[in-house]
């Protein structure tokens, strides 16, 4: 249902964006916006939902957590509407798992997993010369850099529970540190001046990878991320 | 321009329906079909035996991390020999039980026991009793009643004396004890760690045989003049609750100590550990705070708390373990699946009998299946044992007696 609500909004949006008008003042705009390299920074907030199938370990319940985004995007206008962009992407994909029954091993968990991932997308932009907005499809690949978690565990013989706060190992055995996936983005750009522009995007990546190694049996994981980020670029 | 404009139009609908659609198909996997394996009956066939056995193993066992086995393999190769034994029946019962024994030959856990249940007989399976037959200092089980008639020789010499001795049923088994007086040293034997429960749920703690044992090995170390030492005697004991550090352990420590690390499951998935949480012994507030040298000793075939007992006693600053390398279950039954959903599984066909947590010593060291170093090294002599000479007692009465010099 979320899904087919996005669609909805940013349908509306792509239509009632303007129509692009030639204009030309003393800070004036190429005839042809939108063409030719552009690079940028961005940043913003990392939403991400950790999705595994129900299992029998009814009272392990996991949650979104809260992360970051830091992005250096390079794109190439082939004209005014369409765009190829490539991203070195560094996010932060949290969770945090919790139980409710008490007297259990580990009654809280925040965990943090770290990415450095290439996100390689087209890029569709409408609207007039300064305001336009865009749609971003693609897809990303990378690695999983560093895990932390924090949390609390309960002492086997004294019932005190003992915090941790600690790098998790990765365990060559356990972790597929590939990680790849499906992009989808919208989002709104101005240009400032010639050169420079300001945007802000909301993206979803959606994991492909699972971020176990495959065995026989084994309960799926992925990482589900929405990402609202703001940045600028550099018009060459 | 209003033809362009459509034309974009059309184009970024038709993208974004594109990777929606794609979305909502999911291309990620998606595994429905677990239910706890302790609810699983109405077996048909032994190849669903065998397949809720091996997922209960996969996903609840604490040992992976260690164990060598491949469970994959196992899966692969003993599938299709549990699939040929066609309907689950007395008829094949023997076979099956013989494959379990077969698949299992090699788990870590020295705890584990497989049961196969029938409404006949059921089969039993403990690979660890296997391992530890291979040790070159392998030997049969330390004959207790021969242990008693040492004590009471003493008796008859009065080399030993204040002598209180009990066997008594505890928590659904026979539990021996023993305490005395020898050469100024204050000694207890007990054949489990049973004494919470003794402590919870006899019916008249005072009058209770074993607790008088109990009572005795407390009252010779407050009373005697001179005491020279504790020997706490833990050989061929089978454990018991963890607890009983309380009542015994902290009464007589002057801190706090950490014997070891243990750990759990923190998910479902076969390598999904948690971080290693420490095992702590507090002293009583009533503790002795004994100086004096408290010696454990212990064999192949402690177990599980008489392990994790004699690691504390190494921690010690005063403590010494004297024996031989214990037997090597370490881990933990904590007696409620919801604590980690991890360990002892049972359902209509079959029970397995694994722990809860795995364990490492204060060092790093794995103990699983290797079992606790003594600091002093001294094998069973059984021949010597059966005609009266006891020679690793003889050994932690000498380490006290150097000790005090």
């Amino acid at each position: 249902m979320k899904m087919k609500s996005l669609f909805f909004v940013l349908f509306a949006v792509f239509m009632s964006l303007p129509e692009v008008v030639e204009a030309r003042n003393s800070d004036s705009i190429p005839a042809r916006p939108g063409r030719g390299w552009a690079v940028g920074l961005s940043a913003g907030y990392a939403y991400n939902m950790l999705s595994m199938p129900d299992a029998y370990d009814y009272d392990r319940h996991y949650m979104a957590g809260d992360g970051f985004s830091v992005s250096v995007p390079v794109r190439y206008g082939f004209n005014d509407w369409f765009a190829l962009s490539a991203e070195l992407s560094a996010v932060s994909k949290n969770y945090y798992s919790y139980r409710m029954i008490p007297q259990t091993a580990y009654p809280q968990e925040w965990v943090d997993n770290y990415y450095l991932s290439v996100p390689v997308y087209a890029r569709f932009s409408f609207g007039g010369e300064r305001l336009r907005g865009f749609v971003n499809a693609g897809v990303y690949a990378g690695a999983w850099l560093y895990s932390h978690r924090e949390g609390y565990s309960l002492g086997v013989a004294d019932n005190t529970l003992y915090p941790y706060d600690e790098a998790v190992p990765f365990d060559k055995r356990r972790d597929n540190r590939f990680e790849a996936g499906l992009l989808a983005g919208a989002g709104l750009e101005y240009k400032v001046s010639r050169h420079v522009g300001v945007f802000a995007e909301a993206r979803y990546l959606y994991g492909l990878t699972d971020m176990q190694k495959q065995y026989i049996g084994q309960i799926p994981r992925y990482n589900n991320t929405w990402i609202v980020q703001a940045g600028a670029v550099f018009l060459f | 321009m209003k033809t362009a404009f459509l034309k974009k139009s059309i184009n970024g609908l038709a993208l974004i329906a594109a990777i929606f659609l794609s979305m909502t198909v999911s291309c990620q996997k998606q595994e429905t079909d677990l239910v706890p394996p302790s609810s699983e009956r109405n077996f048909s066939t032994w190849a669903e035996v065998f397949e809720s056995y091996w997922r209960a193993m996969n996903y609840n066992y604490v040992f992976w991390d260690i164990d060598e086995t491949d469970w994959d393999k196992v899966y692969e190769t003993y599938y299709p020999r549990f699939e040929a034994l066609g309907t689950y029946s007395m008829s094949t019962f023997e076979e099956a039980g013989a494959l379990f024994d077969e698949l299992s030959a090699n788990l870590v856990d020295h705890h584990y026991t497989f049961m196969l249940k029938s409404t006949e007989y059921n089969y039993y399976v403990q690979p660890s009793g296997k391992e530890i037959a291979t040790r070159d200092y392998y030997h049969e089980r330390m004959d207790l009643q021969q242990l008693v008639d040492n004590a009471t020789a003493g008796v008859g010499s009065g080399r030993v004396v204040s002598f209180e001795g009990a066997v008594s049923e505890v928590n659904g088994s026979d539990m021996l004890a023993m305490s005395y007086l020898i050469d100024d040293v204050a000694y207890i034997y007990f054949s489990n760690f049973y004494w919470t429960y003794l402590m919870l749920y006899s019916a008249d703690l005072e009058n209770d045989p074993l607790y008088k044992v109990y009572e005795n090995f407390f009252n010779l170390i407050d009373n005697t003049p001179g005491l020279k030492g504790v020997i706490i005697d833990v050989r061929n004991n089978g454990g018991g609750y963890i607890n009983d550090a309380y009542y015994f352990y902290s009464k007589m420590m002057g801190e706090s100590v950490q014997p070891m690390w243990t750990r759990t499951k923190n998910g479902l998935g076969r390598y999904d550990y948690g971080p290693w949480v420490p095992y702590i012994v507090n002293p009583a507030a009533d503790s002795r705070k004994l100086d004096i040298p408290i010696v454990q000793i212990a064999d192949l075939y402690s177990v599980s708390m008489s392990e994790m007992s004699s690691l504390l006693v190494k921690e010690l600053p005063n403590g010494v373990l004297v024996g031989e390398r214990t037997y090597g279950g370490l881990g933990m039954l904590m007696g409620d699946f919801d604590y980690s959903y991890a360990g002892e599984v049972e359902n209509a066909s079959y029970w397995i009998y694994t722990t809860t947590t795995m364990s490492k010593d204060l060092h790093g060291n794995r103990l699983e299946g290797v079992g606790v170093i003594p600091d002093i090294e001294v094998l069973f002599d059984e021949a010597a044992f059966m005609s009266g000479n006891d020679v690793q007692l003889e050994a932690a009465l000498d380490y006290i007696e150097s000790a005090m010099r």
